[in-house]
Parts: structure tokens; C-alpha cells; sequence
């Protein structure tokens, strides 16, 4: 009983515990000295971690999940060579403005730090929309389509029927259409950037089919002619992962799932508190 | 044992429930923090994939792109608070300012919105709490003092530059307030008037604006809007006509958003233009090399050391001081 007291008296002290905050080591350790002051490596820290770092520690956390998912492998080194080639080619005398603009060391760092991960988590994210494709086909309705824009009704009216008669979309476009929308074929899915009547009719469009009346934007006050031109995504599954593996969206999803499988978890508060508000399709972790 | 246990069995109980009421207790009390984790002596930051990241790895990192200004923010501040005393003065200065940014912050953010908004803020400018603002306005007021001392001393260097930039003056300016300056009704009209005629019988500007004028701050101080150049945020018109005229010179009525103004340059001469704050504020705003200097001239006196010529050849750099 008597030893029972003091034991129940330190469990009671545990409970002023606070959250935790990650402290660097050394952090007394003096970088300036000076008469009556020093500037520690501790502050330094401090005032760093409070700029917030979260994009930094998803930067490194991403690093971790890729090496761990795609590797360095051969496909990755080849793939990296060639991107370097390209932009040593591109960019010529410029390189050096080049690196010292984006803050790189030397091309080393270049290669080590942007076009290595970047081709990682393309092959990753391209994996990922492949083992997903028939959900993603089914949730995001990718499409083959070509699209005009026109600045009124009757010329969208007026482009439809030459289509219907039997004029070269492409000419058509060229005749009616405003240059964001030349009328190449593209693809399209539920998250681009199109007026929201537009994606209706592409997702509810399950064989080819040219609109058979101009789709208006109320918010721009813009009119569209949209012709589906392969509407069965098995038909250019390769396309769509391609396509989806660039875009924000899928990268987003990929990162998000690969960071729970990976038991993604913070051990300091405020970086916690600002993870949570910058990126928490990314954790699972609920303190 | 047994036999001690069952004579004692209330004792026991008792202990028994003690123990589960403390453990509970502190279960209860722990269990929305945040755990900490350490590995190999280090504190870890975050865990994905079984890998653990530092502090110290994060620190790296995080010291590849901000590291250089982190340092600059820290010496700054140890030089400057190393140099100037912390009087009463200051103190009590320094406080009345952070109260007015937490009013102004409150004003425009509302009373239940803006701890967020400033806390951002006071980040921004390297303090981790909105209770360190004091601190922060404490430097600023000590940094202030140690440029304002430099500048004095330097004047030549700098001035000719900035005049013929900047066009530095201290400006006053009479108000009379309108709804809807594109129409003045009568009675507004009347106002003007009055004013006009005050100072055709010979009133002079200082005293009409103290009289007349309906920018209450400025009418307390003869009129005075203090020190303005190209770069003072003011309407538009109101500033372009503030700069055309000479020392002197008082502008006929103009129209702004607030309504008419008289404007009165009182005066372009640098040992008036000294008497602003604003001015010298200007003076460093203008020239960045200013701030760096006096930091590095006072760093200087303090016998500073560095831990690695690294560190140094970073901060020099950044400072954009050539030793």
C-alpha cells in the first residue's frame, strides 16, 4: 500500500503530458555567437517548422512511398536519361540560369530530386489507374470526344447541321470555333475542366453521337456542338491511363492510398494540425 | 497472504478501486494527444512505409530552401535586441502597437475569426504566438531607432537618390466630407465655402483644418497626414496632386472618394522630412542594402562569430553585405 501511493502519484503527474512536438538534436547548439546573444540551431528549427512544412514532409514522405513502390529500376534510369537529355538539349547555355532559378545544386540534384520521383510517380500512378481502371471507367466516364465553342446559338446550330450533312469536323471547328476549341479529338472524363452541361452529355453517352442540339453554358453564356467519338473506355484503355497518370486528380487519389497502405502517421502536433488542413485525403491517422 | 487479504478485504477494495480510477483517469485525459516518437535517441517527425523521418532529417531538408532567411530572421533579432536597451518607453510603446494590429485585426476579420488570421501573420514574420506581438514590435521599434541612427550619419549617401526617386514631402489636407462627392448638395457646397473664405480672410491652413477640416486624426494635428512620397498608399488623385505641388504650394479642391480636399505641402526640407518616421522607414524600404548594413555594422561591434564560414558566406550573401 505504501509503495502503491507514489506509483498512483506519478500516473496522476503523467496527465499534464501535451501533445508531442519533434525537437531537432543539438538544439542549443550555437550557429552565431555574439556578445550577449546567439542564434541556436534550435530556434533555426523552430522558425522553420513554423513557415509551415508540410509541403516538405509530403515531399519526403512521397520520396519513401515511391522508392518503396517503383524503385530505381532499369525502366526508371532509362526513362530519367532521356527526360535529362531532352532538357540539357532544350535548354542549352541556359542550364545553369535553369538550375540556380529553381534552386538546384547541379544537375545531379536535378536528376536526383525532380526527374527521377517524377518518373516514379508517373509509373505509379499509371499502376494504380491499372489495377483501378474498370472502377475509374465507371466512376470518371472517360470519353474520345471533339468539341466546338461558339460565341451564339445559331452558329453552333448552324455547325451541327454541316457535321450532320456530312462536312470534316475539323473544317467545321476551324469555321465556328473559338481557339481554346479547335475540335481535335481529346479526352475527356467527369473531372475536366468543361461546362457542366457539356459533361452531362458526355457521361450519359454510351455510343458515338454528335449533340443533336448546341449545349449551352449559362455561366458563360458560351454554346457547344460535342461529338463522342469512342465512348466504350476498353477501347482506349492505354490512352486513358496515359492521360490520367499526368493529371492532378488521379496523382492525388494514388499518393492518398499509397500513404494509408503505408500507415502514414505524424508524431508532431503542428505539423499534424497542418497536414490535416492541407492534405487529409492523405491521412488515415486520428491523433 | 490470502488469509491477510480477506481480513483486509475492504482495504483492498478500496485499492482496487483507487487504481482503476487513476488509471482511467489517465487514459481519459491522454487519449486526444497527439503521442511523440523517438528513434535511435532522435525525435521522429512522421512514419509512412515503416521508415522513420527525423527531426534533424526534416531540418535538413527544410534548411536546403528557407535555412539562409531563418538564419537572417534570428541574427537580426540577437543583434538588434543585443544593441538597443529595452526601456520602459519602448516597452510600453511596443504594446500599445500590438493592441492596435490585434483592434485592426479584429475590426476587419471579426472578434470571432481573426486569432487565426494573425497568428498567420505573426508567423509570417517569425514568432510562433500572437502573445510574442509585443516582442516583434519591441525589435521593430529597436531596429527603427538603430536605422534612424545610421541613417543620420549617412544621410548623403542615400538622400539625393531617394529625393529625385521618391519626391519625399509632408503633406496636410482639409476634408470636407460628402455621401456622394460627384454631387455635393448645397448645404455641402456651403461647407466648402466656408473654408474658402476662412482662408481668403487670411486664416492660416493649419488653423482652418484644426477648425474646419472633417478627417477628425488629421484635424488634430493642424491637418497633417505626416510624410507621403510616389509609394504612399493614398487615392489616387490625392496623392498625384500632393506630389505636383512645391513646399508651400496649397492645391485648389479636389475630388475623392471621401469627399473635396484642400492639400498643403508644408514641407520638402530634409530636416523636416526627419521629424517623420515614415520617412526614414522609406529611406530603408526604398534601399534593402540599408538594413542589412546597420544589422552587420552593430553585429560587428558585438564581437560576432560564426560556427562554420559556411553559415557566414550564406548570411552575407543573402544580406547582400561584400566584406
Amino acid at each position: 500500500m505504501k509503495k502503491l501511493f507514489p506509483i498512483l502519484l506519478i500516473l496522476v503527474l503523467l496527465v499534464g503530458c501535451s501533445d508531442a512536438t519533434a525537437k531537432v538534436s543539438g538544439s542549443s547548439t550555437s550557429l552565431i555567437t555574439m556578445d550577449g546573444a546567439k542564434v541556436t540551431k534550435g530556434q533555426i528549427y523552430s522558425i522553420m517548422a513554423n513557415q509551415d512544412p508540410t509541403a516538405t514532409v509530403l515531399q519526403m514522405a512521397t520520396k519513401i512511398v515511391l522508392n518503396k513502390e517503383i524503385g530505381l529500376t532499369d525502366e526508371v534510369k532509362t526513362l530519367a536519361d532521356t527526360q535529362l537529355a531532352t532538357i540539357k538539349t532544350s535548354l542549352g547555355d541556359s542550364l545553369q540560369t535553369y538550375l540556380n532559378y529553381y534552386g538546384y545544386a547541379d544537375v545531379q540534384a536535378l536528376y536526383d530530386e525532380n526527374i527521377v520521383p517524377g518518373i516514379q510517380q508517373e509509373l505509379l500512378v499509371k499502376k494504380y489507374v491499372t489495377e483501378n481502371f474498370d472502377t475509374f471507367a465507371v466512376t470518371y466516364f472517360p470519353r474520345k470526344a471533339r468539341i466546338i465553342e461558339t460565341t451564339t446559338e445559331a452558329l453552333a446550330t448552324a455547325a451541327i447541321a454541316e457535321i450532320k450533312a456530312g462536312a470534316d469536323f475539323g473544317a467545321v471547328a476551324k469555321k465556328y470555333s473559338s481557339t481554346a476549341y479547335p475540335g481535335a479529338e481529346q479526352i475527356v472524363y467527369s473531372a475536366t475542366s468543361l461546362a457542366a452541361d457539356v459533361l452531362t452529355f458526355v457521361k450519359s453517352t454510351t455510343v458515338p453521337t454528335l449533340s443533336p442540339t448546341a449545349i449551352a453554358d449559362a455561366t458563360t453564356g458560351k454554346f457547344y456542338v460535342v461529338q463522342v467519338t469512342v465512348a466504350d473506355p476498353a477501347k482506349f484503355k492505354d490512352e486513358i491511363i496515359s492521360n490520367f497518370a499526368t493529371q492532378d486528380t488521379f496523382v492525388s487519389l494514388t499518393l492518398a492510398t499509397y500513404f494509408k497502405s503505408g500507415k502514414f502517421k505524424i508524431y508532431d502536433k503542428s505539423i499534424y494540425d497542418l497536414f490535416a488542413a492541407n492534405y487529409s485525403s492523405y491521412m488515415i491517422q486520428v491523433k | 497472504m490470502i488469509e491477510t487479504l480477506k481480513k483486509q478485504w475492504f482495504v483492498v477494495l478500496i485499492a482496487l478501486l483507487l487504481v482503476l480510477t487513476v488509471f482511467y483517469f489517465v487514459y481519459d485525459q491522454n487519449k486526444d494527444k497527439l503521442p511523440g516518437k523517438t528513434a535511435g535517441g532522435k525525435d521522429v517527425v512522421f512514419t509512412v512505409d515503416s521508415t522513420n523521418v527525423t527531426a534533424d532529417e526534416l531540418y535538413t531538408k527544410l534548411y536546403d530552401s528557407m535555412g539562409v532567411s531563418a538564419v537572417y530572421t534570428y541574427f537580426e533579432r540577437a543583434v538588434v535586441d543585443a544593441s538597443v536597451k529595452t526601456t520602459a518607453d519602448l516597452k510600453s510603446e511596443a504594446k500599445l502597437k500590438a493592441a492596435a494590429i490585434v483592434k485592426n485585426f479584429s475590426d476587419y476579420y471579426g472578434a470571432d475569426k481573426y486569432e487565426s488570421y494573425l497568428l498567420s501573420a505573426v508567423k509570417g514574420v517569425g514568432y510562433s504566438t500572437i502573445a510574442e506581438l509585443d516582442t516583434y514590435f519591441l525589435h521593430v521599434l529597436k531596429l527603427q531607432q538603430l536605422t534612424k541612427a545610421y541613417l543620420n550619419e549617412n544621410m548623403d549617401k542615400y538622400f539625393t537618390t531617394f529625393q529625385a526617386a521618391k519626391s519625399p514631402r509632408i503633406v496636410s489636407h482639409i476634408l470636407i466630407a460628402m455621401d456622394d462627392p460627384a454631387n455635393p448638395t448645397a448645404e455641402e457646397q456651403a461647407r466648402l465655402a466656408t473654408v474658402k473664405t476662412a482662408l481668403a480672410g487670411g486664416m492660416d491652413f493649419a488653423t482652418a483644418a484644426k477648425t474646419y477640416s472633417e478627417d477628425s486624426v488629421s484635424a488634430a494635428v493642424n491637418g497633417s497626414i505626416g510624410y507621403v512620397d510616389k509609394d504612399s498608399s493614398l487615392d489616387a488623385t490625392f496623392l498625384a496632386t500632393s506630389l505636383a505641388l512645391k513646399s508651400g504650394e496649397t492645391s485648389g479642391w479636389i475630388v475623392s472618394t471621401y469627399g473635396y480636399h484642400l492639400i498643403k505641402v508644408t514641407s520638402t526640407a530634409l530636416e523636416d522630412l526627419k521629424a517623420e518616421q515614415g520617412f526614414y522607414d522609406a529611406l530603408a524600404t526604398n534601399d534593402t542594402t540599408i538594413t542589412s548594413t546597420v544589422v552587420w555594422n552593430q553585429a560587428k561591434t558585438l564581437n560576432v562569430k560564426f560556427n562554420d564560414d559556411a553559415t557566414k558566406t550564406a548570411l552575407l550573401k543573402y544580406m547582400g553585405i561584400t566584406e
